[in-house]
This record gives C-alpha cells, structure tokens and sequence, in this order.
C-alpha cells in the first residue's frame, strides 16, 4: 500500500509549487535624458544595489537576477565592480544613491578606475521585498508510525525596486524604472504541505530587467524625445 | 517495525548531541590588492604577531553548541593587500623591536584585534548571522618603544540567513564582510589624519626627548650624590688608631 503513496505526495508537492500564487505586477519608465549617447559595449554596464548597514538593502540576489536575466553581455559582474573599486562600495562608504555620485567621482582616483574598467553606464537598483502580511498556522508530528502536517498558512509580499540608468561620462541620470509585484502565497497541509508560492521577487526582476533591456538596447532615435 | 524505532532513537540521539557539536569555520579570503586610495609618502614596518596571526574566536551558545571561527590567516590577509596601497614600503616584523640600522622604515604599526563578536539568528531571533570586530593599531617610531598613536578600527559584516546555506558559509562570509568593512574604513579615514599623526609624532619625539633629559638629569644627580658620598667619606676624620704599646 505504501508503495504508490510517495509519488501521490511528492506529485501534490510539485503541483503546488507548479500551480504558484498569483502576483500583480506594475512597470513603469521614465526617461530624463532624451538619448543613450552609446550603445552599450561589453562590461560597459553594472549593476549595483543599494548597500547599507543601517535600514535596509538590496538583496544581492535580485541584483544577480537582474544582470543574469538582462540578455546583453554588456554587464559587468557587481562583484567584480565593488572589488576594482574597493573600498568606495563597501556598505560603510557606499553612495546611498544616485545623487551621491558626482560627490563620489569628484575623487580623481575612483573617476580614472571607472574609466579603466570600461563602465559607463551604472545602473543603481534600490528597494527590497517585505513581507507585510501573514495569518494561519500549521502542525507538524512525527512518530514511529509516520508523520504528518495539518493547517494552513498565508503570507503576503511586496517587491518594490526602482532602477536608476546612470551615465558616468555626461554625469547624469537617462532614466528611472520602477517594478512593484505583490502576490500571497498559500500552504494548505493535509499530511502533506502544499506551497502555492507567488513569486513576488522573481517576477519583480524579470520585468524590471525586461524593461531595462528595451530601455538600453534601443537605438538613439527612439530614445529621443 | 524495528527499524522505525532505531530510526527514531538516531533521530533523538542526534538532538541531544546537537549541543554538544563543534562548528569550526576557516576564515580564507582574498582582498582586492589595488585598493583605489591616495599613497602616502610614508614607509612602514608592520608587526604581525604570533598572536595576531593565529588569532581564533572560540564561543559557546547555550542549545547551539560550542562555535570556533578561526580569523587569523584571513586578518593579515587583509592588511596585507590593504597596506602596500596605501604606504609607499612596507615591511613585516614578527616583534615589536627597535629597527635595523638599514631599514628606511619611518613607523613602526602594529594591528592587534582587541574584540571579535558573532551571533546567529537563534539568538537575535533576526535572519542575520553578524560579526563584529574591534581593532586597534598601534603606530611606534622605529624605537619601537615610543608610541605616536593609537588608532581604533571597527568592522561589522552581516549575511543573510539563506535556507540552503550552512552556517559556516554564512559565518565566514560574515566575516569577511566585517573585515572589508575595517579595511575600507582604515583606507580611506587613516590618509586624512596626516595632520594628527605628524602632530602626534612630534608630540612622541617632545615627550621621547624630555625623558631622555630627565633620565640624563636623573643618571647625573644619581653620580654627583655618588662623588659626593665618596668625597665626604676621604673628608671625615679617621678613627683613632690604637698605638701598640
């Protein structure tokens, strides 16, 4: 009898996960600059989240899945950015924003590293995703005879990221683009748990870099204006 | 069936030795080597002592077992790819000693970690593992007994508590973001404290100078109280020898 049983469990294990939760998604673009004067080269790019101690920070894995899911080679790794930059990204010394910047490049030293490297575009991501709402609960035994879980679990995330395009030779913003998801997963367990996850944060970065994808690979003219 | 209840006593067995498990970390990092900062014309020699070098935290946290996070090799790792940067030569001592008659050396700077913390989300019921560390760096002229300066240097790091990484990883990342964070702090504030230090130096070689008068002063007095004693010893008058009858 115990045979067939497991795939029954792990077959509903992997149709929760398959089902997933639903997630609202919002883009939005603004553009401050009429053009990109270049075209992106390769390693001309990096992204960078926004590393503070205090408060909050970019996790550092949306800021991977950014570059990974951003189609062009033009990305410079984060990391490889912050160690040929040490120790002015450090989350002690790191600008908080955009706007810290020009303060930053006015040190001749870091301004001759970032023009060594190649970069010229810094793309600055800052936001985080939060839970804001959770209810239900769940138990799980486990005895000599088996084990089980019974209740039910909700919990609802916020992912809130604003994309800043930098250009570090003209020293001025191009652009803002903003992506918000929010979604509530669900995990009913009858014996088994059933996670039915909203993927707030993924779907948060795949359109985040799907946008920025458009906004960096369009040619000149469409930009303007 | 019996296999069930052998499963079952591991099961509990392992929850009871849960406490008394050892989770050793290994520190091992690479810096950046070209650190982006302004060289100072300044030749030193760095003391890295045995104790320093070898230097491992050694913790225990009541129901999460005893914790053993070994930092030394990763701290001179550290000044090591940091320092060259910002000094114009550097050389290691393993002591603190006056320096040969050869060496160019201007300063002698000795790091010594005053305090190293760590916790984990069990206890701060956070989903960080945080380490902090407290150094602080001592900067001798080539004496190596007079002491300029005390420089005091913080560095915290945190790593968020992933759901498939080990503590170790997270408590060793941790660390070296700690460690990054003394470095970056050390490079970019110990450059513009050269009015302090040249003050502090000066103030050094004043007080350095003054002793050496005292003690020339006191070494003095010491010899004229000598000669004096001996003087007034061949002036006292000698005790009456009895004649032999």
């Amino acid at each position: 009898m115990n045979a067939p049983r497991c795939p029954r469990v792990l077959s509903l294990f992997a149709l929760g996960l398959a089902l997933g939760g639903c997630v609202n998604a919002t883009i939005e673009e603004v553009r401050t600059a009429p053009a990109l004067l270049e075209a992106p080269q390769e390693g001309s790019i990096v992204i960078l989240g926004r590393r503070h101690n205090n408060g909050y920070e970019t996790e550092s894995n949306f800021v991977d899945c950014v570059g990974k899911s951003l189609r062009s080679s033009a990305v410079l790794p984060e990391q490889a950015f912050i160690d040929a930059l040490y120790p002015w990204f450090e989350p002690r010394t790191a600008p908080l924003g955009t706007a810290d910047l020009p303060t930053l490049l006015a040190n001749e030293a870091v301004a001759k590293r970032i023009d060594g490297l190649g970069v010229r575009y810094m793309i600055w991501v800052d936001g985080a995703t939060n839970t804001t709402d959770q209810a239900g609960s769940m138990t799980c035994t486990i005895s000599p005879g088996g084990g089980g879980c019974f209740g039910f679990v909700t919990w609802a995330r916020d992912a809130s990221y604003e994309a800043t395009v930098w250009d570090l030779k003209t020293r001025q913003t191009l652009g803002r683009i903003s992506s918000d998801a929010n979604g509530t997963s669900y995990m009913p367990a009858m014996v088994v748990p059933v996670p039915i996850i909203a993927r707030v944060q993924a779907q948060a970065c795949s359109g985040l870099a799907d946008q920025l994808e458009t906004f960096l690979s369009a040619p000149a003219s469409e930009n303007a204006g | 069936m019996a296999s069930r209840h052998a499963a079952l006593a591991c099961l509990c067995l392992s929850l009871l030795l849960g406490g008394c498990t050892t989770t050793a970390v290994t520190v091992e990092a690479t810096f950046p080597e070209r650190p982006v900062v302004e060289q100072l014309p300044l030749e030193v020699a760095v003391v890295y002592e045995d104790a320093f070098q070898r230097y491992t935290l050694s913790e225990s946290i009541p129901q999460r077992g005893n914790w053993e996070i070994d930092l030394g090799a990763a701290q001179v790792a550290l000044f090591r790819a940091m320092l060259p940067a910002l000094f114009s030569a550097v050389t290691e001592r393993e002591s603190l000693a006056p320096e040969p008659e050869d060496s160019t050396a201007e300063l002698l700077l000795r790091p010594q970690l005053q305090d190293m913390q760590f916790s984990i989300p069990y206890q701060t019921r956070s989903n960080f593992f945080e380490v902090w560390l407290k150094y602080e760096i001592e900067l001798y002229e080539r004496d190596g007994e007079t002491l300029v300066a005390r420089y005091p240097l913080t560095g915290y790091g945190r790593t968020r508590d992933g759901f498939l990484d080990s503590a170790q990883v997270a408590i060793e990342q941790a660390a070296i973001t700690a460690l990054r964070d003394a470095g970056a702090f050390f490079t970019i504030e110990f450059p513009r404290n050269q009015d302090a230090l040249a003050a502090a130096r000066v103030r050094a070689q004043q007080l350095r100078a003054e002793k050496a008068r005292a003690e020339a002063e006191a070494e003095a007095e010491a010899e004229a109280a000598v000669e004096e004693t001996a003087d007034a010893d061949g002036e006292s008058p000698q005790p009456p020898r009895e004649e032999a009858p």
